[in-house]
């Protein structure tokens, strides 16, 4: 099915005999943006990370635009991730360079643009920048990649609300101007509210409720009321 | 319920239901009531979709049902435009009217109160 961005079908894992994912299956329409909700621990990083090549799965099957999960196929996804500060001792200016050098799909001009639109200090040190710095530094370098996906893991947590409203800015931006698959983990609904396409709720190892977002308004209320009913 | 301002417009969201069918119901209010003026430019859906923060795919659909119920027009490479017809606008005026008196009506109708009481009622009300 060539319009499906993502497919997992029965995908089970388990991290020393303890279970975090038990028979995963969904797919994620290409050019939607893809909200995958649940607290801390319920495995949504682990189905990102799957979805990036960067673990596999112990049973079933993944598909990521049309192949299965590989090197080649990781580098034509943005992948974001608050673990890899890679950037430490480089500044936003040496970070772009860095970003070009990596990525074929880098778009410099893009990324000049966006040092703009951030209001980041090209002069700034990656060790020396706040919360929300880094946040914006990390948005930018995967928005200035010309790719068909993108896998943001909690891009929201723990940044300030500026900050936050900005990252909404530019995922409108981007999913206007062209066709982007987008995949982002949080447990945070405000950001996510308007902006989601389809979702999935993760709870104890499996996705208790999936569909589109529109419709499950109808059927059980906003993502707020859905997310209480499931977790509360 | 959360406000949010596209240029002159104003929108009430309410994320407990579909958000486009919101959109599509307020502008028609909004045009029935005379607050748009004919044939102006609606906005791109990027800047709809930024200053509204949901989903383009939200607005293209909005801008859609608008469409087909022929209260605004697409021209190619220029956006998205409100009718220009006045006629199509007192039809819309018409119509939520008349919705709105159908459930008048039945109102009325549960609570046993005859046709001669609602005229008379009507005739007295406040009119303001």
């Amino acid at each position: 099915m060539m319009n499906a961005a993502i497919r997992f079908h029965g995908v089970g894992k388990s991290f020393k005999k303890k279970s975090v994912l038990d028979n995963i299956s969904f797919t994620v329409p290409r050019g939607e943006v893809y909200g995958i909700l649940g607290e801390n621990g319920a495995g949504k990083s682990t189905m990102l990370k799957m979805m990036a090549n960067l673990c596999l799965p112990d049973q079933g099957e993944i598909e990521v635009l049309g192949q299965k999960p590989s090197w080649e196929l990781y580098q034509k996804i943005a992948y974001l991730s608050d673990r890899a500060k890679w950037y430490s001792d480089y500044t936003v200016g040496e970070a772009l360079q860095y970003g070009k050098s990596f990525y074929p799909d880098f778009q410099m001009e893009r990324a000049e643009e966006l040092v703009e639109f951030f209001k980041l200090d090209r002069k700034l040190l990656g060790k020396e920048m706040s919360k929300g710095q880094e946040a914006r530094l990390q948005f930018l370098l995967c928005f200035s990649r010309d790719v068909e996906l993108m896998l943001l893991d909690e891009p929201f947590s723990g940044i300030d609300l500026i900050t936050r409203e900005k990252m909404i800015e530019l995922i409108i931006e981007s999913i206007s101007e062209r066709e982007l698959t987008l995949v982002i983990t949080t447990h945070e609904i405000d950001e996510v509210e308007g902006l989601l396409n389809r979702v999935s709720f993760v709870k104890d190892t499996k996705i208790v409720v999936e569909g589109e977002v529109e419709e499950l308004r109808l059927k059980s209320g906003s993502l707020k009321d859905l997310y209480r009913g499931v977790y509360a | 319920m959360e406000t949010r301002v596209v240029g002159s417009y104003r929108f009430i969201l309410d994320f407990s239901q579909p958000i486009y069918e919101q959109l599509v119901q307020q502008f028609r209010q909004m045009l029935a009531k005379g607050e748009i003026e004919l044939g102006s430019k609606l906005p791109s859906v990027r800047d709809f979709a930024v200053q509204m923060k949901i989903n383009p795919s939200t607005v293209v659909r909005t801008y859609q049902e608008l469409e087909r119920d022929g209260l605004c027009e697409k021209r190619r490479g220029q956006g998205t435009f409100i009718t220009s017809s006045a006629s199509q606008v007192s039809e819309l005026r018409k119509e939520i009217a008349e919705g709105a008196l159908g459930s008048f009506v039945r109102t009325l109708q549960i609570l046993g109160v005859t046709r001669e009481e609602a005229q008379k009622m009507i005739a007295e009300v406040d009119w303001k």
